[in-house]
């Protein structure tokens, strides 16, 4: 058994051996080819790896992992063809394949060489652990089992055999043993009786034959009991199938009748028939109980038994022996015989022996008891002699020949297994207890088992051998273990298979992650690095805005000022407008991609500040409506009453709500080709889903209310709350919501693309020929201002599906300080706020400050006063509006839709008409209308607002000619009436009464197809057949395209023109229809309007529209708003810069709207002439002004200066100023600067100085003001300027010492104990807004940037000191 | 160009013309640019040298911080805070007399001293004082011949 382990065992460990080292899988299969296996498992993992890795590949991030995973492809793949080529074996096909795609996509990719891979190693590693646990389980499981088994098995399967053996034996000993004692008994016995009883046949026969009868019968019948006398003497009993005999010798052989001593003695080679014929045997069958003989006595031939070797020995042994041998007697039997000597008297002439034989087949049938299938027991002597078998053979042993060996036996197995073991017989012979045992001896083709073990009888050894198949002990035991082993080799290759497969796999996944984990990382540092660079980038960017715009504003103000120098039709005119647009352009592409780097760089800061977001919108549209009008486009502004109310005046960035603005109404018009780009806009309340979720930009792109409401998280609590309790109103009235809407009737946006737009450099027709231009910038920068401002834009559905164009909609938060009280125009305050503007705008600008300033202010005080007066009228009647009836002819339906329905809330009356040709029937209907209003209800025909809407949107439907043939019909029909109405009012003056309606013609120039002379007159003489009975008025609208003569035209007609408006409508222009409806129906001074209007509008020499009272505003307001432009927009820029722009600005200003202010005071002082004196005194005007301009501009390029130099010669005079400048040169600069404009000048090059002064005077002053003898600056200072040791310091940033913010602190918290306000201006070359956020945080008043430039200085100084530093 | 001439003398138109070219190429080139207008109509019957003076505070100004400079960038570590104050000081006297290109050089030089990079930053010094040097020995240049002007009689005319 154990020799088949111990086999087993190494030949499973080298075979698995080499597989690990290979690192292959632990896929230890006998009689496998381990490399197979391992390019099996190689291909099956390079395949899923492909596989992988192809879906990997759409990753980019993953690239580099793709990459490492593709090296390891790579290498398997390698080592797989590799082994392939070297076996040359048929390769697997699943292998081959990939490795030819791995090979294809490895060629395709750089591959830096075959490197030490940890990760291999550790797989290798792990796969090898796991098959020596693998191996060390299997083995020790199969040897626990198997081996315990075949112990155990092999334990009680010997002592099975032994006990089979002992128990053959001990039968075998049972039976001869029991013949020992009685043979024993019978010899003392026979010794006893006289030795004449034992030498005679009769005495014999008297004494031993009973005894021998009573011995035999005592012992088997199978026994054979015999006396041997020593003279030839014989009884037998014997026993055989037919019965039992007797057998006896008639007397000795020596011949009785001689006398003693004369006996013949035996001679060697004797025959005994011969030489003794008187000897002879007797044999007599004898009955079975008594032994008397009952047959006839039968002679046989005697045998000389006397002569027998065994015989001779036992008589001279001490005990007798035992002998295996033929009988004595009875030559056929075979007998195992004990012999024992019988002494009577000497012992050593012993007188006979006594045998106890038994028959070998009685032997046989002792051992026959033990069968055991297939195998053998059988009986030897030492010598090989067979004494009796069992088992496979079970007949009687016919022994005929006593020297029969075992070896030679007829029975294969006996006489091979006596083979085997005849040489081992001496061996066995001296064994004791123990068994020699021999296993798997083969015989004949079966292994079989052998036990033998002696057999120890009185002197005989006999060797008893047990011969069992093998099968029948180990078969099942030996074909179980094997089933057993195979299934653990099986198990644990599978197990090593799979597990392989799960390290590879876990490997795969942990390595992939770390790859995974170490790109990301790489990624993120990237990413960080790219980060920073481009805030770099864009930081610089940023920075270098100011470098960029200041050449391009100084091209753009050159050009202007050429401008006006050249003649307006010369070549070299319209040469420089050329340039102006194109620089234009220019600035403006320059502008969005700044304003995006500046996005990016987060440096966009919004600069609040209040202003009329309605003016701000009409400003845009009007700029747009001259693009529009040009391409055919009506551009529209739909402002709700509420918007006009509340939002009129809001804080915020209104450079940034303009360009916004600009952006989207700029795109419609580039993309739409016909039709109308309306902007709408409306209040919108606050609720929970207006607003983006606020947390997300925190702060950062919320205007300042939010912003600053956001900086803690209990007030981002406090805010939620607050939003979420915004239902309806505004909550705390210091913020408002506006939405926006810009519609077009473009080409539209594709629906997928609705979010791109909004993207930077996207634009809709990227891949097409470039019909359109710009940057792609536009809607990206408008998305994030919107966001800036806390709003969202998107581009939302049109009302019909089918409509064309795009809807932008957009909200924004703007702050209000106050509640939005009612605003108009006759707010005082705001109207103070304007004139101020105003004022300091002509100061600022200096236009002819010297000459016109004075008159300016007096003049414009008084306009102002007028017009607030009206304001005042209208607000304070009631409108009486309901019999008004208002004729709209106007092309643009969107437009039209507007006027109409801010009229018709109004409870105005509104006919809408898009053609001359349909006035004439339009007015005889309203004529119908006012005059039989009685019978036009009961006929049903409803002239209300209902119908006329029908009718509108039935105009809208059908072009002139149908109207006019169903006018016609309509006429015809209502002809009757009409003339019964006539009738009735000529008969009865209770129906005629004065007619209570009133008419309001606004006329579209562009509706006009004839001549516009024509038309008038066509007019005139319509209204003069109703002017008697219906006052009217009449409202031109003009557009850019409308030909100046056309507008002079209209100008001189007192009749049939009462306004001229410019198109588009919006709500302050219609502000002006409703004076002009108001003085109609009566509520104000008929004859102050009709004296104004005119006079003011003929001003305009080309196409600045407006009545009387708003041409000044609106002139002022545009140039405050100029100002504004230039204060926001440019404040970040150099001043100086700023300077020539703001005034390149009011220069076009002037010349596109030339003499709009000189002009309109002057004849606002003459005021109640004649228009068309006025007319005739507008050339000298012009001429006037463009001679003052000619005298201005020509000088020098920089006209600021001269300006400056020409109104502020002594603009500072009497001021003391600090000038705080660590630069040398700046220093000088600005000392001789502030000298020229009359100041005195202390010079300082650091802060502590600076503050040391500052404090210094402070504290002197404070003592002498206190002792009122303060003679340094009393001159023309003010009381207040009497505290003040400093009227002004001029604080560069940044100086050594003590920088100008600190020092301003400083002097700020000293100041703050003495309630005294040095101004201090902060000089700074940085020129980004949050530099001046800082400057103000700091205490600062004022920010200008380096160098300093005098204008600019001077708009501070003015801001400061107010209008006082002008007037001194 | 309206050139306003006081003196009829050859000699001064040619100097006059001289430097009329001489102040064009200036603007032209780049080299000054509207500040420098400015300082020079600051000069009036009270500062007769007072464009002289103001180039003479450049020059030794600007050689001061362009010694600074250097020897802050031989340092080792540069102190790139302190090379960005300097810059910044420089750009601010340039600007200041208008000095364009030289202040065009600082910006340049500020951006690499923001990214502290070294390289750059000498480079940008090698630049600044080329240019420096370059408006220096201009304005020289100018303002002796407008003293040659004044010396011949003539008066310095006026750039409109």
């Amino acid at each position: 058994m154990n020799d088949a382990t111990g086999e087993s065992s190494p030949t499973c460990i080298s075979s698995c051996w080499p597989v690990f080292s290979l690192g292959s899988t632990a896929s230890q299969v006998r009689g496998r080819n381990p490399d197979t296996i391992f390019s099996y498992d190689l291909g099956l993992l390079s395949e899923k790896q492909v596989d992988v890795d192809t879906a990997w590949a759409t990753s980019s991030i993953l690239a580099d992992v793709e990459k490492a995973s593709m090296n390891d492809v790579r290498r398997t793949t390698n080592n797989v063809t590799a082994k392939e080529e070297g076996e040359g074996d048929a390769p697997d096909e699943g292998t081959s394949n990939c490795s030819a795609c791995c090979r294809e996509r490895v060629s395709s990719r750089p591959f830096c060489g075959v490197m030490w891979n940890p990760l291999l190693t550790s797989r290798l590693g792990l796969m090898g652990l796991l098959a020596v646990l693998l191996v060390i389980m299997t083995v020790l499981t199969w040897i626990l089992t198997s081996i315990n088994l075949q112990q155990s098995v092999s334990l009680v399967a010997s002592k099975y055999r032994h006990q089979m053996l002992l128990h053959s034996r001990d039968k075998a000993d049972a039976a001869f043993r029991n013949n020992n004692p009685s043979s024993v008994s019978l010899t003392t016995f026979l010794a006893s009786l006289k030795q004449d009883s034992l030498s005679s046949a009769d005495g014999m026969h008297a004494k031993v034959a009973p005894a021998l009868f009573l011995v035999f019968s005592v012992l088997s019948r199978r026994a054979c009991v015999t006396f041997f006398g020593s003279t030839g003497l014989l009884i037998s009993y014997a026993a055989d199938e037919s019965g039992t005999y007797l057998t006896y010798a008639n007397r000795s052989y020596l011949y009785p009748s001689l006398p003693q001593g004369a006996e013949l003695p035996w001679m060697e080679g004797e025959v005994i028939s011969d030489t003794r014929p008187w000897y002879q045997w007797y044999r007599q069958r004898i009955d079975d109980a008594t032994g008397y003989p009952i047959g006839e006595a039968l002679s046989v031939s005697p045998i000389p038994f006397w002569d027998d070797k065994v015989l001779k020995s036992s008589l001279q042994s001490l005990n007798g022996v035992a002998d295996w041998g033929p009988s004595l007697v009875d030559s056929q039997q075979v007998l195992f015989a004990y012999l024992s000597p019988v002494r009577t008297g000497q012992p050593s002439d012993p007188q006979g022996a006594v045998s106890i034989g038994i028959p070998a087949p009685n032997i046989n049938y002792l051992l026959g008891d033990f069968s055991v299938e297939g195998g053998a027991i059988f009986l030897t002597t030492i010598q090989g002699h067979l004494i009796a078998q069992a088992g496979r053979s079970l007949q009687v042993l016919k022994v005929n020949n006593t020297n029969e060996l075992a070896s030679q036996s007829e029975n294969s197995l006996i006489s091979g297994a006596a083979q085997y073991l005849m040489p081992h017989f001496p061996y066995i012979s001296t064994l004791e207890d123990e068994s020699f045992t021999v296993n798997k001896l083969e015989i004949e083709g079966i292994q079989y088992t052998i036990d033998s073990g002696p057999l120890h009888l009185a002197g005989a050894t006999l060797v008893c051998t047990v011969v069992l198949p093998y099968s029948s002990i180990w078969g099942l035991t030996q074909r179980w273990s094997h089933i057993t082993l195979a299934v653990l080799v099986a198990l644990a290759t599978t197990m090593g298979i799979v597990g392989c497969f799960f390290v590879k796999l876990l490997t795969k996944g942990v390595s992939n992650e770390m790859r995974l984990r170490a790109a990301l990382i790489q990624q993120l540092e990237e990413t960080k690095r790219a980060e920073t660079k481009s805030n770099h980038k864009s930081l610089v960017f940023a920075n270098m805005s100011h470098d960029l715009r200041t050449p391009l504003a100084a091209i753009l103000g050159l050009i202007d000022l050429c401008l006006s120098d050249a003649s307006e039709f010369s070549e070299l005119g319209s040469n420089l407008l050329q340039m102006k647009s194109c620089a234009t352009n220019l600035l403006g592409i320059l502008n969005s991609i700044l304003d995006m780097s500046k996005i990016e760089a987060g440096k966009i800061l919004l600069q609040d500040s209040e202003f009329d977001l309605v003016s701000a919108l009409e400003e845009v549209i009007d700029t747009f409506s001259v693009v529009g009008s040009k391409k055919g486009i009506e551009i529209a502004l739909d402002l709700s009453d509420g918007f006009v109310e509340k939002a009129s005046w809001v804080i915020g960035d209104v450079g940034r709500v303009k360009q916004i603005m600009a952006n989207l109404l700029s795109n419609g018009v580039k993309f739409t080709a016909e039709g109308h780009v309306v902007l709408r806009g409306w209040i919108k309340p606050f609720g929970i889903s207006c607003s983006r979720p606020l947390s997300s930009h925190r702060g950062k792109f919320l205007p300042w209310p939010w912003s600053q409401m956001l900086r803690s998280p209990s007030r981002d609590k406090e805010l939620r709350k607050l939003i979420q309790g915004l239902s309806e109103k505004v909550p705390d009235d210091n913020s408002i919501q506006v939405e926006f809407e810009v519609d077009d009737t473009g080409r539209g946006i594709p629906k997928e693309r609705w979010k791109s737009v909004f993207e930077n450099f996207v634009q809709i027709d990227s891949s097409g020929p470039r019909n359109y231009d710009g940057t792609g910038l536009g809607l990206g920068i408008v998305r994030s201002l919107v966001r800036l401002m806390g709003g969202d834009i998107k581009i939302i559905d049109k009302d019909e599906p089918g409509e064309p164009g795009t809807r932008f909609r957009f909200n924004l938060i703007f702050g209000c300080k106050r509640k939005p009280v009612k605003q108009s125009y006759g707010d005082c305050d705001k109207q103070e706020l304007r004139l101020q503007d105003g004022a300091s705008l002509q100061e600022a600008f200096g236009v002819n400050a010297n000459s016109v300033s004075p008159r300016c202010h007096s003049e414009s005080k008084e306009a102002f006063g007028l017009m607030s007066n009206m304001e005042h009228n209208r607000l304070d009647s009631p409108p009486t509006m309901e019999c008004v009836h208002i004729l709209l002819a106007m092309q643009g339906q969107a437009g039209r839709k507007v006027v109409k329905k801010w009229m018709e809330r109004r409870g105005l009356h509104v006919w809408t008409i898009a053609s001359w040709e349909e006035i004439m029937p339009t007015l005889k209907r309203i004529k119908r209308e006012v005059f039989c209003p009685s019978f036009n209800t009961s006929e049903n025909f409803d002239h209300k607002i209902p119908e006329c809407q029908i009718y509108d949107s039935w105009i809208d439907d059908f072009d002139g000619k149908n109207f006019a043939r169903d006018e016609l019909t309509y006429d015809t029909h209502l002809q009757g009436l009409v003339n019964y109405a006539d009738a009735a009012s000529a008969s009865n003056l209770n129906l005629c009464r004065q007619p209570q309606g009133h008419l309001l013609l606004v006329i579209d120039v562009s509706v006009i197809v004839t001549t516009l002379n024509s038309s008038c007159s066509q007019l005139d003489d319509m209204l003069a057949e109703s002017a008697d009975l219906l006052p009217f008025r009449v409202v031109w609208l003009v557009n850019a395209n409308t030909p100046s003569s056309d507008v002079q035209f209209l100008k001189r007609q007192s009749k049939t023109c009462n306004l001229i408006l410019h198109k588009p409508l919006y709500a302050s222009r219609l502000k002006c229809v409703w004076d002009l409806l108001q003085d109609l129906v009566g509520n104000r001074p008929h004859d102050s309007i009709q004296a104004e209007a005119p006079h003011l509008s003929s001003g305009n020499r080309e196409k600045v529209d407006l009545s009387a009272p708003n041409s000044l505003y609106t002139s002022l307001s545009c140039m405050s708003t100029f100002r504004q432009d230039a204060g926001s927009l440019h404040s970040n820029l150099d001043t100086r810069t700023c300077g020539i722009h703001a005034h390149a600005l009011a220069m076009r200003n002037l010349s596109d709207a030339p003499n709009l202010l000189p002009v309109s005071i002057p004849i606002g002082s003459e005021m109640g002439k004649q228009a068309d004196q006025m007319d005739s005194t507008h050339p000298e005007n012009s001429d006037q002004i463009s001679s003052s301009r000619v005298d201005v501009v020509p000088h020098r390029s920089l006209d600021n200066t001269v300006n400056s130099r020409n109104r502020s010669q002594n603009a500072l005079l009497g001021m003391h100023i600090l000038v705080a400048e660590d630069n040398p040169i700046l220093q000088r600069l600005a000392k001789t600067q502030l000298v020229r404009l009359g100041a005195t000048v202390q010079c300082v090059d650091n802060g502590a100085e600076a503050a040391r002064l500052v404090l210094e005077y402070l504290y002197k002053s404070r003592v002498s003001s206190s002792e009122d003898s303060d003679g340094k600056l009393s001159d023309e200072s003010t009381n207040a300027k009497k505290i003040r040791p400093f009227s002004m310091v001029l604080m560069d940033c940044e100086m050594p010492i003590l920088n100008g913010y600190e020092a301003t602190q400083r002097i700020r918290n000293e100041e703050n104990r003495y309630g005294i306000r040095t101004p201090i201006i902060a000089l700074t070359a940085h020129a980004m807004a949050q530099d001046e956020k800082k400057c103000i945080e700091a205490g600062m008043d004022f920010y200008l940037t380096k160098p300093l430039a005098i204008g600019a200085l001077l708009d501070a100084v003015s801001k400061i000191f107010g209008r006082s530093v002008e007037a001194p | 160009m309206n050139i306003r001439f006081k003196s009829r003398n050859m000699e001064v138109l040619r100097l006059q013309q001289q430097l009329i070219e001489l102040t064009n190429s200036l603007f032209q080139e780049g080299f000054l640019d509207d500040q420098f207008t400015q300082i020079q109509m600051l000069q009036d019957e009270g500062n007769p040298d007072f464009v002289q003076e103001v180039v003479g505070l450049f020059a030794e100004d600007s050689e001061r911080i362009l010694s600074e400079l250097t020897k802050a960038l031989e340092m080792e570590p540069v102190d790139f805070k302190k090379v960005d104050a300097y810059v910044h000081q420089f750009k601010g006297s340039s600007s200041s007399i208008g000095a364009q290109r030289v202040k065009a050089v600082c910006v340049d030089f500020r951006a690499y001293a923001e990214t502290e990079n070294k390289e750059g930053c000498l480079q940008a010094l090698q630049q600044i004082k080329q240019e420096f040097f370059a408006v220096k020995s201009k304005l020289e240049a100018l303002l002796q011949l407008e003293q040659q002007i004044l010396a011949a009689g003539g008066s310095v005319p006026m750039m409109e």
